[in-house]
């Protein structure tokens, strides 16, 4: 992962400063952002809602065996699309596939945003104390960062997905893993921000005008840093997602009968050449989503620091 | 024990064209020729080596370890008929006497190893000597206890102590003293430690890459997680043979060989691969890919029956502790929901099981305790889990099943099912070794249910209900996973098993099966079929009634 910021980067004067101002602008600017924007909006009520939207097709997370032909596989084209049936069915179990989609999408969304607050708090808190008091905690910060960064976070994280016991809920599980190991990405920014931001005057003058640590931290820096938090946290979701579709292919996501986009993408691999759709659809939203999340937020950091200019 | 590729041999004769069970087809009919004796044949398979120690080997008769290791007796195997006992090694399948607790054997005439030295009866007390030392454990283990009460006996090799209760009089002779009656010690003698190993050898840990053999074949090259390459063993007579026709000339083991890439090979069917014979069960995937081929589906063979699939209920732990609830299970499960998840279809997944003793062996009596429709009565369940106090159904209970093949899937089927008759549980896989050490050794192990299978070792009931339900056989490495004790069960388990009449053991054992099926320890779920695919140019792939495993034996290169 590159550092969506370059260090040391600055908040130039005139850029956007609040996030529904540079997302507005960005949108405004931009058609493929809007439509990305609209994806995800999109994406997410079909989490938020899935319930009802499930509802309106008529169907659920059941098992059903009629909608499979004698094969096993979906009866019908298209893995069984249809007007009940509006991504098709599950092989072999004829469990909705819209139904497998949205649902899955409440998980996907639910840890990836978790993860990434979780990551930007933890990463702001470390990062910007790190930077402003410096010594030997910054030290340790960034010592510590480095082997966060530099861990085989992946192998960690299944390791522990195999060992916690099964009664824990593992999208809190998930969420924290994820949080604890994205933490070092948002701390080194925010260090860097605040390091450049602690020398230029009206911090000093500040300070010397008799400021205390937390008045200074509050008042003079963290207006400053919004900028760069939002850019690297909305950056930070779709790794997240990424991740949590990763370990639950592997295996060590979210338990059964829970959906996610990760295992059914991981089951559907066997099934490419007779139920190519059974891989598409979950796949494809997983695409979108990540691709939708990418793009907002590249464009957010296009409004808020003008200087580094990611797409031309 | 469900992962068993091992192979067996059989019927001389061949039976070419014959016409038998559903699962067989006439030999030759791709290629247009005939079973003739020479070509190599390739045997596909996902496990890193197959096991030619005969100590530690439980592969069955008709499966890999006969190329090389041939046993005291054997088994004919047919679609369609039931299988029976032949000799092999011996020249009758044994005679019993003193209520049968003393078993007497006499070796053929001329039987030679690979390297020309004589076969004696010596030869297979070593060998069984051996399989009770540590070292040499992990194979099949019926004759253990038998020969050696509380297993106290700890192999040759430290104190070079002998087995007394085996007597070889002469080089022909052998005699087996019992510590108690059993009628089944005949199939017993066909297990993978009543293979001769010389006297005096086979104490060093490798010796299944490079064993003395007995069989049609012998090992010429043993490469761990590559291959092996068996060809004709010089030594061998056919004559003293009448289970194996042996016509390949040489037999080529694929090792570790991904299952999906196996079942593509074997779809393609070109080059080498025609000569070629998947060892592992076409999984559903597979099956859906196969059934959308015309030329693949024509070699899938797929058995009659198999292994009885089954949730396991912990009798020790919780609510499941009593019986009334227990039964509630028996409503639960949609059976058909379950083939269907298996295999794609009733039909390749095997019919929907309500007995303990699968189909094809003797004595089996067909029952249902417990009527229902195949999909189920979630209704019933939950009237019956109100009337046993629990109105609200049962919440928390936790799954165990294997992490391999198909078997979470499986797993999600059965939680689906119980979800629907009120009864919530949270899905454990466990990969193999995991699996063995929680569900079969650990004291207080964490599951209330398990979902598994088995596929007696030898066709006999006794081979289905002992296991799985004598209270000895709880933790320690047993299969009881229901941890089912009941003293009543044990003493009648001990009767039968001390029957030799066959049709009277029969029905003491399917006595048995109704009397352990009333306090439902297990929902029987289907007896599951397996499917093989082979190359086209392979002949003879055929399943009989018991075991649902190929018989390797017979494979032959069409030519």
């Amino acid at each position: 992962m590159s550092d969506p910021l370059p260090l040391g980067g600055e908040v130039t004067p005139g850029a956007a400063r609040s996030l529904p101002a540079a997302l507005w602008r960005a949108i405004r600017r931009d058609a493929w952002t809007l439509t990305c924007a609209i994806i995800v909006v999109a994406i997410v009520l079909l989490a938020v809602g899935a319930d009802l939207w499930v509802a309106i097709e008529g169907q659920d997370l059941n098992e059903n065996i009629e909608a499979l032909g004698p094969d096993g596989l979906p009866a019908g084209p298209l893995g069984g699309v249809s007007a009940d049936h509006w991504f098709g069915v599950q092989p072999l179990r004829g469990i909705d596939l819209f139904a497998l989609v949205a649902y899955g999408a409440r998980v996907s969304l639910l840890v990836g945003l978790g993860a990434t607050v979780l990551a930007t708090v933890l990463g702001v808190l470390i990062g910007a104390s790190a930077g402003y008091i410096g010594g030997w905690w910054d030290r340790v910060v960034s010592w510590a960062s480095d082997v966060m960064l530099g861990f085989p976070s992946l192998v960690f994280m299944i390791a522990l997905g195999a060992v916690a016991p099964i009664e824990f809920p593992r999208q809190l599980l998930l969420i924290v893993v994820l949080g604890i190991f994205g933490w070092p990405r948002v701390a080194r920014i925010v260090r860097a921000q605040v390091l450049s931001l602690s020398k230029r005057n009206f911090v000093s003058a500040s300070r010397v005008m008799g400021g205390g640590t937390w008045h200074v931290f509050t008042r003079q820096l963290l207006p400053n840093l919004w900028a760069p938090i939002i850019i690297v946290s909305s950056l930070t979701i779709p790794s997240m997602i990424g991740n949590e579709a990763a370990l639950s292919f592997l295996g060590a996501g979210v338990l059964p009968p829970t959906p996610s986009w990760g295992r059914t993408i991981s089951d559907a691999i066997d099934y490419f050449e007779t139920d190519p759709m059974y891989l598409i659809f979950p796949g494809l939203m997983l695409f979108l989503i990540t691709l939708a999340f990418n793009v907002v937020g590249d464009s957010i950091r296009d409004e808020l620091d003008p200087k580094s200019k990611g797409r031309g | 024990m469900k992962r068993r590729h091992s192979l067996a041999g059989i019927a001389a004769v061949a039976v070419l064209l014959a016409a038998c069970g559903a699962n067989d087809k006439p030999a030759g009919q791709s290629g247009g020729g005939q079973v003739k004796a020479g070509g190599t044949l390739y045997l596909l398979s996902d496990s890193p080596t197959q096991q030619y120690d005969p100590a530690r080997s439980s592969s069955l008769v008709v499966t890999g370890l006969q190329f090389v290791h041939r046993r005291l007796t054997s088994w004919k195997v047919a679609p369609g008929q039931d299988t029976t006992i032949v000799p092999d090694l011996a020249t009758d399948t044994g005679k019993p006497s003193d209520g049968g607790k003393t078993w007497t054997f006499t070796l053929k005439d001329g039987l030679k190893y690979s390297d020309g030295t004589p076969i004696r009866s010596a030869d297979v007390k070593w060998g069984l000597e051996r399989s009770f030392a540590p070292a040499f454990s992990g194979g099949l283990a019926y004759h253990k206890d038998l020969l050696s009460p509380g297993l106290t006996y700890k192999g040759p090799f430290e104190g070079g102590q002998e087995l007394s209760s085996i007597e070889t009089p002469d080089d022909k002779t052998i005699i087996f003293k019992l510590a108690r009656p059993y009628g089944d010690w005949n199939w017993v003698a066909s297990t993978p430690a009543f293979a001769p190993v010389p006297k005096g050898k086979g104490a060093e840990a490798n010796y299944g890459e490079k064993p003395v053999a007995s069989g049609p074949y012998q090992i010429e090259k043993f490469e761990r997680g590559k291959e092996a390459v068996l060809v004709r063993n010089p030594n061998w007579d056919g004559k003293t043979d009448e289970t194996r026709p042996a016509f390949p000339d040489r037999v080529v083991w694929q090792f570790s060989q991904q299952t999906n890439v196996i079942s593509k090979r074997l779809i393609d069917d070109t080059g080498d691969d025609k000569n070629a014979f998947g060892t592992s069960f076409a999984s559903p995937a597979q099956l859906a890919q196969i059934q959308g081929n015309a030329s693949a589906k024509s070699r899938l063979v797929t058995s009659e029956s198999g292994a009885l699939a089954y949730l396991a209920l912990n009798t020790q732990r919780g609510k499941l502790a009593d019986v009334n609830v227990r039964k509630a299970f028996q409503y639960a499960i949609n059976k058909s929901a379950y083939q269907v998840a298996s295999a794609g279809n009733a039909q390749l997944a095997g019919d929907v099981a309500t007995t303990l003793i699968t189909p094809g062996l003797a004595g089996r009596e067909q029952f249902d305790l417990y009527q229902t429709k195949p999909e189920g009565d979630p209704n019933k369940t939950k009237e019956l889990l109100s009337a046993a106090g629990m109105p609200n159904g049962l919440d928390g209970l936790v799954l165990v099943s294997r992490a391999e093949n198909d078997w979470p899937r499986k797993a999600e089927s059965i939680q689906s099912s119980l979800a629907a008759a009120g009864i919530k549980v949270t899905i454990k896989p466990l990969d193999e070794e995991t699996f063995t050490a929680e569900v079969q050794n650990k004291e207080n192990p964490d599951y209330d249910l398990v979902l598994t299978s088995w596929q007696p070792d030898i066709p006999s009931a006794n081979a289905n209900i002992q296991p799985l339900f004598q209270s000895t056989e709880i933790g320690g490495g047993g299969y009881n996973v229901a941890r089912y004790n009941n003293p009543d069960v044990d003493r009648l388990i001990t009767e039968a098993q001390a029957t030799v009449d066959p049709a009277e053991a029969g029905k003491k054992w399917a006595e048995l099966d109704k009397k352990i099926m009333a306090d439902s320890p297990v929902v029987p779920l289907i007896y599951t079929r397996n499917s093989y695919l082979h190359g086209s140019a392979v002949g003879n792939v055929k399943i009989g009634r018991f075991p649902a495993y190929a018989d390797y034996r017979q494979f032959g290169i069409i030519q």
